[in-house]
Protein backbone atom coordinates (compact mmCIF):
# COMPACT_ATOMS: atom_id res chain seq x y z
CA UNK A 1 0.00 0.00 0.00
CA UNK A 2 1.27 3.65 -0.45
CA UNK A 3 2.06 5.95 1.95
CA UNK A 4 0.25 8.67 2.51
CA UNK A 5 1.74 11.83 1.70
CA UNK A 6 2.83 14.57 4.10
CA UNK A 7 -0.32 17.40 3.05
CA UNK A 8 -2.50 13.88 3.64
CA UNK A 9 -1.47 13.57 6.64
CA UNK A 10 -1.65 17.45 7.94
CA UNK A 11 -5.02 17.08 6.35
CA UNK A 12 -6.18 14.11 8.34
CA UNK A 13 -5.05 15.50 11.59
CA UNK A 14 -7.25 18.70 11.68
CA UNK A 15 -10.22 16.47 10.41
CA UNK A 16 -9.49 13.89 13.09
CA UNK A 17 -8.63 16.92 15.61
CA UNK A 18 -12.02 18.62 15.57
CA UNK A 19 -14.26 15.77 14.57
CA UNK A 20 -13.15 12.55 15.95
CA UNK A 21 -15.59 12.76 18.71
CA UNK A 22 -18.57 14.32 16.74
CA UNK A 23 -17.64 11.54 14.78
CA UNK A 24 -17.31 8.68 17.97
CA UNK A 25 -20.74 10.22 19.21
CA UNK A 26 -22.34 9.97 15.77
CA UNK A 27 -21.70 6.38 15.62
CA UNK A 28 -22.05 5.01 19.27
CA UNK A 29 -26.54 5.14 19.06
CA UNK A 30 -25.54 3.69 15.59
CA UNK A 31 -23.52 0.72 16.93
CA UNK A 32 -24.87 0.11 20.52
CA UNK A 33 -21.15 -0.30 21.76
CA UNK A 34 -18.88 2.07 22.48
CA UNK A 35 -15.51 0.32 21.98
CA UNK A 36 -16.88 -0.85 18.67
CA UNK A 37 -17.85 2.65 17.87
CA UNK A 38 -14.04 4.03 18.80
CA UNK A 39 -13.12 1.16 16.62
CA UNK A 40 -15.21 2.56 13.41
CA UNK A 41 -13.18 5.99 14.25
CA UNK A 42 -10.23 4.97 13.50
CA UNK A 43 -11.03 2.66 10.83
CA UNK A 44 -12.94 5.96 9.26
CA UNK A 45 -9.72 7.75 8.96
CA UNK A 46 -7.25 5.10 7.90
CA UNK A 47 -10.05 4.87 5.09
CA UNK A 48 -9.20 8.38 4.37
CA UNK A 49 -5.37 8.31 4.80
CA UNK A 50 -5.38 5.12 2.49
CA UNK A 51 -7.40 6.08 -0.24
CA UNK A 52 -6.18 6.69 -3.76
CA UNK A 53 -6.09 10.11 -5.01
CA UNK A 54 -6.26 11.08 -0.79
CA UNK A 55 -5.41 14.45 -1.01
CA UNK A 56 -7.67 15.84 -3.96
CA UNK A 57 -10.73 13.98 -2.30
CA UNK A 58 -9.93 16.04 1.11
CA UNK A 59 -9.80 19.19 -0.45
CA UNK A 60 -12.97 18.81 -2.38
CA UNK A 61 -14.72 18.21 1.29
CA UNK A 62 -17.11 21.11 1.89
CA UNK A 63 -18.65 19.35 5.09
CA UNK A 64 -16.58 17.57 6.87
CA UNK A 65 -19.35 15.79 9.43
CA UNK A 66 -20.91 14.78 5.84
CA UNK A 67 -18.19 13.34 4.80
CA UNK A 68 -17.28 11.04 7.62
CA UNK A 69 -20.74 10.06 7.80
CA UNK A 70 -20.56 9.22 4.59
CA UNK A 71 -17.82 6.72 4.83
CA UNK A 72 -18.77 5.64 8.12
CA UNK A 73 -22.03 4.53 6.86
CA UNK A 74 -20.10 2.66 4.19
CA UNK A 75 -18.09 1.00 6.49
CA UNK A 76 -20.95 -0.49 8.89
CA UNK A 77 -22.43 -1.77 5.25
CA UNK A 78 -19.03 -3.24 4.23
CA UNK A 79 -18.70 -5.15 7.64
CA UNK A 80 -22.26 -6.50 7.39
CA UNK A 81 -22.05 -7.72 3.92
CA UNK A 82 -18.22 -9.24 4.98
CA UNK A 83 -19.60 -10.86 8.03
CA UNK A 84 -22.99 -12.24 5.25
CA UNK A 85 -20.60 -13.82 2.64
CA UNK A 86 -18.20 -15.46 5.47
CA UNK A 87 -21.24 -17.09 6.43
CA UNK A 88 -22.43 -18.18 3.17
CA UNK A 89 -18.65 -19.44 2.07
CA UNK A 90 -18.57 -21.39 4.77
CA UNK A 91 -21.80 -22.93 4.03
CA UNK A 92 -21.17 -23.68 0.61
CA UNK A 93 -17.53 -25.08 1.80
CA UNK A 94 -19.64 -27.30 3.63
CA UNK A 95 -21.81 -28.65 0.63
CA UNK A 96 -19.27 -29.11 -1.39
CA UNK A 97 -15.96 -30.90 0.12
CA UNK A 98 -14.13 -31.13 -2.97
CA UNK A 99 -13.60 -27.28 -2.63
CA UNK A 100 -11.68 -28.05 0.26
CA UNK A 101 -9.47 -29.46 -1.65
CA UNK A 102 -7.05 -26.39 -1.99
CA UNK A 103 -4.76 -24.71 -0.12
CA UNK A 104 -5.38 -22.21 3.06
CA UNK A 105 -3.92 -19.34 0.46
CA UNK A 106 -5.54 -20.48 -2.31
CA UNK A 107 -8.98 -20.26 -0.27
CA UNK A 108 -8.43 -16.60 1.22
CA UNK A 109 -7.64 -15.52 -2.01
CA UNK A 110 -10.69 -17.06 -3.41
CA UNK A 111 -12.52 -15.47 -0.65
CA UNK A 112 -11.25 -12.21 -1.06
CA UNK A 113 -12.45 -12.25 -4.58
CA UNK A 114 -16.21 -13.48 -3.80
CA UNK A 115 -16.21 -10.56 -1.28
CA UNK A 116 -15.18 -8.06 -3.92
CA UNK A 117 -17.68 -9.37 -6.61
CA UNK A 118 -20.36 -9.37 -3.74
CA UNK A 119 -19.72 -5.64 -2.88
CA UNK A 120 -19.84 -4.98 -6.75
CA UNK A 121 -22.80 -6.53 -7.07
CA UNK A 122 -24.77 -5.08 -4.13
CA UNK A 123 -27.45 -2.33 -5.57
CA UNK A 124 -28.19 -4.92 -8.68
CA UNK A 125 -31.64 -6.39 -8.37
CA UNK A 126 -31.74 -10.10 -7.70
CA UNK A 127 -32.63 -11.43 -11.35
CA UNK A 128 -29.83 -8.85 -12.74
CA UNK A 129 -27.62 -10.39 -10.71
CA UNK A 130 -28.32 -13.93 -11.40
CA UNK A 131 -28.56 -13.10 -14.83
CA UNK A 132 -25.05 -11.83 -15.19
CA UNK A 133 -23.26 -14.57 -12.59
CA UNK A 134 -24.82 -17.47 -14.87
CA UNK A 135 -23.29 -16.18 -17.78
CA UNK A 136 -20.07 -14.68 -16.22
CA UNK A 137 -19.04 -17.72 -13.81
CA UNK A 138 -20.78 -20.81 -15.29
CA UNK A 139 -20.43 -19.16 -18.79
CA UNK A 140 -24.22 -20.23 -19.70
CA UNK A 141 -25.49 -18.75 -23.20
CA UNK A 142 -28.27 -16.06 -23.18
CA UNK A 143 -30.58 -17.81 -24.36
CA UNK A 144 -30.56 -20.30 -21.56
CA UNK A 145 -30.39 -17.53 -19.08
CA UNK A 146 -33.66 -16.47 -20.36
CA UNK A 147 -35.29 -19.98 -20.18
CA UNK A 148 -34.16 -20.78 -16.31
CA UNK A 149 -34.93 -16.96 -14.99
CA UNK A 150 -38.18 -17.70 -17.67
CA UNK A 151 -37.47 -13.63 -18.99
CA UNK A 152 -37.10 -13.13 -22.22
CA UNK A 153 -34.35 -12.88 -24.46
CA UNK A 154 -33.98 -8.82 -24.99
CA UNK A 155 -34.32 -8.57 -20.99
CA UNK A 156 -31.19 -11.05 -20.62
CA UNK A 157 -29.96 -8.99 -22.77
CA UNK A 158 -30.25 -5.50 -21.08
CA UNK A 159 -30.19 -7.18 -17.71
CA UNK A 160 -26.41 -7.56 -18.92
CA UNK A 161 -26.02 -4.85 -20.32
CA UNK A 162 -26.87 -2.97 -16.52
CA UNK A 163 -25.05 -5.34 -14.77
CA UNK A 164 -21.68 -4.72 -16.84
CA UNK A 165 -21.93 -1.01 -16.75
CA UNK A 166 -22.78 -1.03 -13.02
CA UNK A 167 -19.40 -3.08 -12.41
CA UNK A 168 -17.22 -1.25 -14.96
CA UNK A 169 -18.06 2.29 -12.97
CA UNK A 170 -17.70 0.66 -9.28
CA UNK A 171 -14.42 -0.99 -10.40
CA UNK A 172 -13.06 2.42 -11.70
CA UNK A 173 -14.96 4.42 -9.20
CA UNK A 174 -13.47 1.73 -6.01
CA UNK A 175 -11.48 3.44 -3.83
CA UNK A 176 -13.21 6.81 -3.88
CA UNK A 177 -14.22 7.20 -0.27
CA UNK B 1 -16.46 13.16 -7.70
CA UNK B 2 -15.64 10.76 -10.16
CA UNK B 3 -12.12 9.65 -11.85
CA UNK B 4 -14.12 8.92 -15.31
CA UNK B 5 -14.41 12.24 -17.88
CA UNK B 6 -18.05 12.12 -19.85
CA UNK B 7 -16.04 10.66 -22.61
CA UNK B 8 -14.85 7.76 -20.95
CA UNK B 9 -18.41 6.90 -19.83
CA UNK B 10 -19.90 7.35 -23.36
CA UNK B 11 -17.24 4.72 -24.50
CA UNK B 12 -18.03 2.32 -21.41
CA UNK B 13 -21.47 2.50 -22.55
CA UNK B 14 -20.56 1.51 -26.21
CA UNK B 15 -18.53 -1.06 -25.09
CA UNK B 16 -21.14 -2.80 -23.23
CA UNK B 17 -23.30 -2.37 -25.89
CA UNK B 18 -20.77 -4.15 -27.89
CA UNK B 19 -19.98 -6.99 -25.15
CA UNK B 20 -23.75 -7.64 -24.99
CA UNK B 21 -24.41 -8.16 -28.40
CA UNK B 22 -21.30 -9.71 -28.92
CA UNK B 23 -22.08 -12.52 -26.28
CA UNK B 24 -25.97 -12.81 -26.95
CA UNK B 25 -25.04 -15.44 -29.52
CA UNK B 26 -27.17 -13.56 -31.83
CA UNK B 27 -24.49 -11.78 -33.66
CA UNK B 28 -23.05 -11.94 -37.34
CA UNK B 29 -19.76 -11.32 -39.43
CA UNK B 30 -21.34 -7.94 -39.67
CA UNK B 31 -21.56 -7.02 -36.31
CA UNK B 32 -17.78 -8.81 -35.36
CA UNK B 33 -16.90 -5.94 -38.44
CA UNK B 34 -18.66 -3.35 -36.75
CA UNK B 35 -17.07 -3.85 -33.23
CA UNK B 36 -13.55 -3.93 -34.51
CA UNK B 37 -14.28 -0.92 -36.61
CA UNK B 38 -15.26 0.86 -33.38
CA UNK B 39 -12.84 -0.60 -30.95
CA UNK B 40 -9.81 1.06 -33.61
CA UNK B 41 -11.98 4.55 -33.85
CA UNK B 42 -10.43 5.98 -30.70
CA UNK B 43 -7.72 5.15 -27.87
CA UNK B 44 -11.20 5.83 -25.43
CA UNK B 45 -12.65 2.94 -27.28
CA UNK B 46 -9.43 0.79 -26.36
CA UNK B 47 -9.45 2.06 -23.06
CA UNK B 48 -12.82 1.09 -22.24
CA UNK B 49 -12.80 -2.61 -24.10
CA UNK B 50 -9.90 -2.97 -21.94
CA UNK B 51 -11.71 -2.16 -18.53
CA UNK B 52 -14.39 -5.62 -19.51
CA UNK B 53 -11.37 -7.36 -20.44
CA UNK B 54 -9.96 -7.09 -16.72
CA UNK B 55 -13.52 -7.66 -15.19
CA UNK B 56 -13.33 -10.64 -17.40
CA UNK B 57 -10.22 -11.93 -16.56
CA UNK B 58 -11.05 -11.32 -12.41
CA UNK B 59 -14.14 -13.49 -12.85
CA UNK B 60 -12.51 -16.10 -14.59
CA UNK B 61 -10.53 -17.06 -11.73
CA UNK B 62 -13.47 -17.91 -10.05
CA UNK B 63 -14.86 -21.37 -9.62
CA UNK B 64 -18.47 -21.62 -10.77
CA UNK B 65 -20.25 -24.18 -8.72
CA UNK B 66 -18.26 -22.47 -5.48
CA UNK B 67 -18.56 -18.83 -6.30
CA UNK B 68 -22.16 -18.88 -7.58
CA UNK B 69 -23.26 -20.64 -4.52
CA UNK B 70 -21.63 -18.74 -1.84
CA UNK B 71 -23.16 -15.43 -3.98
CA UNK B 72 -26.66 -16.90 -3.97
CA UNK B 73 -26.38 -17.75 -0.37
CA UNK B 74 -24.93 -13.97 0.37
CA UNK B 75 -27.74 -12.80 -1.54
CA UNK B 76 -30.31 -14.47 0.19
CA UNK B 77 -29.12 -14.12 3.52
CA UNK B 78 -29.51 -10.30 2.81
CA UNK B 79 -33.12 -10.61 1.26
CA UNK B 80 -33.76 -11.78 4.91
CA UNK B 81 -31.91 -9.21 7.00
CA UNK B 82 -32.37 -6.03 5.13
CA UNK B 83 -34.33 -4.60 7.83
CA UNK B 84 -32.05 -5.23 10.15
CA UNK B 85 -28.65 -4.45 8.69
CA UNK B 86 -28.01 -1.78 11.44
CA UNK B 87 -29.03 -3.09 14.26
CA UNK B 88 -27.15 -6.48 13.35
CA UNK B 89 -23.82 -4.74 12.69
CA UNK B 90 -23.20 -5.02 16.55
CA UNK B 91 -23.45 -8.61 16.81
CA UNK B 92 -21.84 -9.14 13.19
CA UNK B 93 -18.55 -7.26 14.36
CA UNK B 94 -18.89 -8.90 18.09
CA UNK B 95 -16.28 -12.00 17.27
CA UNK B 96 -14.63 -10.76 14.06
CA UNK B 97 -11.59 -8.71 13.40
CA UNK B 98 -12.24 -7.72 10.33
CA UNK B 99 -9.46 -5.96 9.22
CA UNK B 100 -9.03 -3.66 6.20
CA UNK B 101 -5.84 -4.05 4.73
CA UNK B 102 -6.64 -6.94 2.69
CA UNK B 103 -9.48 -5.29 1.86
CA UNK B 104 -7.76 -2.45 0.44
CA UNK B 105 -5.03 -4.49 -0.82
CA UNK B 106 -7.97 -6.12 -3.63
CA UNK B 107 -8.81 -2.34 -4.19
CA UNK B 108 -5.15 -1.08 -4.54
CA UNK B 109 -5.92 0.30 -7.78
CA UNK B 110 -4.45 -2.34 -9.73
CA UNK B 111 -7.37 -1.41 -12.44
CA UNK B 112 -6.39 1.38 -13.27
CA UNK B 113 -2.83 0.49 -13.90
CA UNK B 114 -1.06 2.49 -16.65
CA UNK B 115 -0.13 -1.23 -18.14
CA UNK B 116 -1.78 -4.06 -17.56
CA UNK B 117 -1.69 -7.58 -19.10
CA UNK B 118 -4.28 -10.26 -18.33
CA UNK B 119 -3.42 -13.56 -17.86
CA UNK B 120 -1.89 -15.36 -20.76
CA UNK B 121 -1.28 -11.91 -22.54
CA UNK B 122 2.35 -10.08 -22.72
CA UNK B 123 2.87 -6.63 -23.80
CA UNK B 124 5.78 -4.55 -25.29
CA UNK B 125 5.94 -1.06 -23.99
CA UNK B 126 8.21 1.70 -25.71
CA UNK B 127 8.96 3.73 -23.09
CA UNK B 128 10.13 7.63 -24.05
CA UNK B 129 13.92 7.90 -23.89
CA UNK B 130 13.97 4.42 -26.30
CA UNK B 131 13.99 2.02 -23.88
CA UNK B 132 11.95 -1.49 -23.52
CA UNK B 133 9.52 -2.82 -21.07
CA UNK B 134 7.91 -6.14 -21.86
CA UNK B 135 5.25 -7.45 -19.16
CA UNK B 136 4.57 -10.66 -18.77
CA UNK B 137 1.51 -12.47 -17.90
CA UNK B 138 -1.31 -10.85 -15.71
CA UNK B 139 1.22 -7.59 -14.53
CA UNK B 140 0.46 -4.01 -13.46
CA UNK B 141 2.97 -1.41 -13.93
CA UNK B 142 2.97 2.85 -13.69
CA UNK B 143 5.73 4.68 -15.40
CA UNK B 144 6.52 8.03 -13.90
CA UNK B 145 9.36 9.92 -15.55
CA UNK B 146 9.93 13.19 -14.16
CA UNK B 147 13.21 15.83 -13.83
CA UNK B 148 14.90 13.83 -11.15
CA UNK B 149 14.08 9.81 -12.06
CA UNK B 150 13.09 7.45 -14.68
CA UNK B 151 10.42 5.35 -12.29
CA UNK B 152 8.72 1.74 -13.15
CA UNK B 153 6.21 1.54 -10.49
CA UNK B 154 5.28 -2.67 -10.96
CA UNK B 155 2.48 -3.39 -8.97
CA UNK B 156 2.12 -6.82 -9.40
CA UNK B 157 3.31 -9.60 -11.46
CA UNK B 158 6.72 -9.19 -14.04
CA UNK B 159 8.34 -7.00 -16.04
CA UNK B 160 11.74 -7.54 -18.89
CA UNK B 161 13.17 -3.99 -18.77
CA UNK B 162 15.75 -2.89 -21.45
CA UNK B 163 17.04 0.62 -20.60
CA UNK B 164 17.99 3.38 -22.85
CA UNK B 165 20.97 5.69 -21.47
CA UNK B 166 19.59 9.05 -20.50
CA UNK B 167 20.78 12.52 -22.19
CA UNK B 168 19.90 14.35 -18.68
CA UNK B 169 21.16 11.77 -17.00
CA UNK B 170 18.45 10.61 -14.78
CA UNK B 171 18.51 7.03 -13.04
CA UNK B 172 16.49 4.04 -13.38
CA UNK B 173 14.25 2.64 -11.19
CA UNK B 174 11.79 -0.36 -11.02
CA UNK B 175 9.67 -0.13 -7.67
CA UNK B 176 7.89 -3.04 -6.09
CA UNK B 177 6.28 -3.16 -2.70
CA UNK B 178 9.93 -4.36 -1.16
CA UNK B 179 11.82 -1.64 -1.96
CA UNK B 180 13.80 -0.42 -5.74
CA UNK B 181 16.17 -1.80 -8.26
CA UNK B 182 18.52 0.51 -10.46
CA UNK B 183 19.31 -0.11 -13.91
CA UNK B 184 22.87 0.39 -14.36
CA UNK B 185 22.82 -0.25 -18.25
CA UNK B 186 21.39 -3.19 -18.45
CA UNK B 187 18.70 -5.69 -19.26
CA UNK B 188 17.02 -7.53 -16.01
CA UNK B 189 13.47 -8.60 -15.08
CA UNK B 190 11.50 -7.66 -11.75
CA UNK B 191 8.84 -9.87 -10.61
CA UNK B 192 6.68 -9.59 -7.59
CA UNK B 193 6.27 -12.58 -5.32
CA UNK B 194 4.44 -13.45 -2.06
CA UNK B 195 6.48 -11.39 0.43
CA UNK B 196 9.45 -10.48 -1.78
CA UNK B 197 10.25 -9.48 -5.34
CA UNK B 198 12.80 -11.66 -7.53
CA UNK B 199 15.22 -9.73 -9.89
CA UNK B 200 17.44 -11.40 -12.85
CA UNK B 201 20.38 -9.57 -14.16
CA UNK B 202 21.02 -10.74 -18.43
CA UNK B 203 23.18 -7.98 -19.31
CA UNK B 204 25.14 -5.71 -17.39
CA UNK B 205 24.75 -4.64 -13.38
CA UNK B 206 21.84 -4.03 -11.38
CA UNK B 207 21.77 -2.35 -7.73
CA UNK B 208 18.79 -3.72 -5.54
CA UNK B 209 17.94 -1.19 -2.79
CA UNK B 210 15.20 -2.66 -0.48
CA UNK B 211 12.95 -0.49 1.49
CA UNK B 212 15.05 -1.00 4.57
CA UNK B 213 17.98 -3.24 4.38
CA UNK B 214 21.49 -3.30 2.74
CA UNK B 215 21.67 -2.39 -1.02
CA UNK B 216 23.01 -5.60 -2.87
CA UNK B 217 24.88 -5.46 -6.39
CA UNK B 218 23.80 -8.13 -8.90
CA UNK B 219 25.78 -8.94 -11.62
CA UNK B 220 24.92 -10.37 -15.19
CA UNK B 221 23.68 -13.89 -14.77
CA UNK B 222 22.77 -13.61 -11.40
CA UNK B 223 19.43 -13.61 -9.44
CA UNK B 224 18.49 -12.67 -6.24
CA UNK B 225 14.87 -12.64 -4.34
CA UNK B 226 14.45 -9.51 -1.78
CA UNK B 227 11.94 -8.46 0.68
CA UNK B 228 11.46 -4.88 2.06
CA UNK B 229 13.94 -6.09 4.78
CA UNK B 230 16.67 -7.83 3.55
CA UNK B 231 18.13 -9.46 -0.26
CA UNK B 232 18.82 -12.72 -0.17
CA UNK B 233 22.62 -13.91 -1.67
CA UNK B 234 22.93 -13.58 -5.13
CA UNK B 235 22.55 -17.06 -7.39
CA UNK B 236 23.85 -18.24 -10.15
CA UNK B 237 20.50 -17.59 -13.20
CA UNK B 238 19.62 -21.36 -14.64
CA UNK B 239 19.45 -21.19 -18.28
CA UNK B 240 17.20 -19.86 -20.67
CA UNK B 241 14.88 -18.07 -17.63
CA UNK B 242 13.91 -15.41 -20.43
CA UNK B 243 12.82 -17.46 -22.22
CA UNK B 244 8.72 -16.34 -21.37
CA UNK B 245 10.37 -12.85 -23.61
CA UNK B 246 8.99 -15.44 -26.49
CA UNK B 247 6.42 -17.34 -25.24
CA UNK B 248 8.25 -20.37 -23.86
CA UNK B 249 8.76 -22.08 -20.65
CA UNK B 250 11.58 -23.94 -20.07
CA UNK B 251 12.33 -26.95 -17.35
CA UNK B 252 15.24 -28.70 -16.74
CA UNK B 253 14.79 -31.64 -14.44
CA UNK B 254 12.24 -29.41 -12.78
CA UNK B 255 9.83 -30.77 -9.92
CA UNK B 256 6.24 -31.25 -11.64
CA UNK B 257 5.65 -29.42 -8.01
CA UNK B 258 7.30 -26.37 -8.98
CA UNK B 259 6.65 -26.33 -12.55
CA UNK B 260 2.68 -26.39 -12.86
CA UNK B 261 2.66 -23.21 -10.53
CA UNK B 262 4.94 -21.74 -12.99
CA UNK B 263 3.13 -22.53 -15.84
CA UNK B 264 -0.38 -22.22 -14.24
CA UNK B 265 0.91 -18.00 -14.09
CA UNK B 266 -0.47 -18.05 -18.25
CA UNK B 267 -3.22 -20.17 -17.26
CA UNK B 268 -7.23 -18.44 -16.58
CA UNK B 269 -8.74 -20.29 -13.68
CA UNK B 270 -6.86 -22.77 -11.04
CA UNK B 271 -4.44 -25.42 -12.64
CA UNK B 272 -3.11 -26.89 -9.73
CA UNK B 273 -0.76 -29.83 -8.78
CA UNK B 274 -2.03 -33.06 -6.88
CA UNK B 275 1.21 -33.46 -4.01
CA UNK B 276 0.97 -37.14 -4.93
CA UNK B 277 2.93 -36.18 -8.19
CA UNK B 278 5.00 -32.94 -7.03
CA UNK B 279 8.27 -35.08 -7.03
CA UNK B 280 8.29 -35.96 -10.71
CA UNK B 281 10.82 -34.39 -12.43
CA UNK B 282 9.79 -32.59 -15.98
CA UNK B 283 12.46 -31.84 -18.48
CA UNK B 284 11.16 -29.67 -22.21
CA UNK B 285 10.10 -26.17 -23.71
CA UNK B 286 6.61 -25.60 -23.28
CA UNK B 287 3.88 -23.19 -24.89
CA UNK B 288 3.28 -20.29 -23.04
CA UNK B 289 0.33 -19.55 -24.95
CA UNK B 290 -1.40 -22.50 -25.06
CA UNK B 291 -1.12 -24.30 -22.01
CA UNK B 292 -3.15 -27.05 -23.20
CA UNK B 293 -0.73 -28.31 -25.32
CA UNK B 294 1.86 -27.95 -22.30
CA UNK B 295 -0.39 -30.18 -20.41
CA UNK B 296 -0.93 -32.68 -23.25
CA UNK B 297 2.78 -32.77 -23.66
CA UNK B 298 3.40 -33.23 -20.20
CA UNK B 299 0.82 -36.41 -19.99
CA UNK B 300 2.71 -37.73 -23.18
CA UNK B 301 5.74 -37.94 -20.60
CA UNK B 302 5.27 -38.44 -17.08
CA UNK B 303 2.60 -40.83 -15.54
CA UNK B 304 -0.16 -37.96 -14.81
CA UNK B 305 -3.38 -37.58 -16.10
CA UNK B 306 -5.37 -34.12 -16.04
CA UNK B 307 -8.54 -33.46 -14.15
CA UNK B 308 -10.77 -31.20 -15.40
CA UNK B 309 -13.63 -30.18 -12.86
CA UNK B 310 -14.42 -27.20 -14.83
CA UNK B 311 -13.80 -24.94 -17.59
CA UNK B 312 -11.44 -23.45 -15.05
CA UNK B 313 -10.51 -25.62 -12.43
CA UNK B 314 -7.75 -27.94 -13.77
CA UNK B 315 -5.48 -30.39 -11.60
CA UNK B 316 -2.47 -32.77 -12.33
CA UNK B 317 -3.11 -35.83 -10.47
CA UNK B 318 -1.84 -39.20 -10.73
CA UNK B 319 -2.80 -41.34 -13.58
CA UNK B 320 -5.33 -43.84 -12.54
CA UNK B 321 -3.97 -47.18 -13.58
CA UNK B 322 -6.93 -49.19 -12.58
Amino acid sequence: MKKPHREVHAQVDDLYRDHHRWLRSWLQPRLACRHLATDMVQDVFVRILTADNAAERLRAVREPKGYLATIARRLMIDHVRRARLERAWLQTLAEQPQALDISEEERAVLLETLCELDTMLAGLGPDVRRAFLLSQLEGMPYKDIAEQLGISLSSVNRYMAKALHHCLLFNLEAGLA
Amino acid sequence: MTLVDPRQREALEQAVQWYTLLQSGSAGPQDHLGWQHWLQQTAANQWAWQQIEHLQQRLQGIPASVGCRTLDLASQAQLNTRRTVIKGVALLLGGSALGWASYDQVHNGIWLADYRTRVGQRLPVTLADGGQLLLNTDSAADVRYDAQQRLVRLRQGEVMATTASDPAGRPFFVQTLHGRVQALGTRFAVRVMQGQTQVEVFEHQVRILPSHGQPLLLQPGQFSRFSAAQVAAAKPLAAEQDAWTQGLLVANEQRLGDFIPELARYRSGWLRCDPAVAALRVSGTFPVDDTDKALRAITSVLPVSIERRTRYWVTVSELNTA
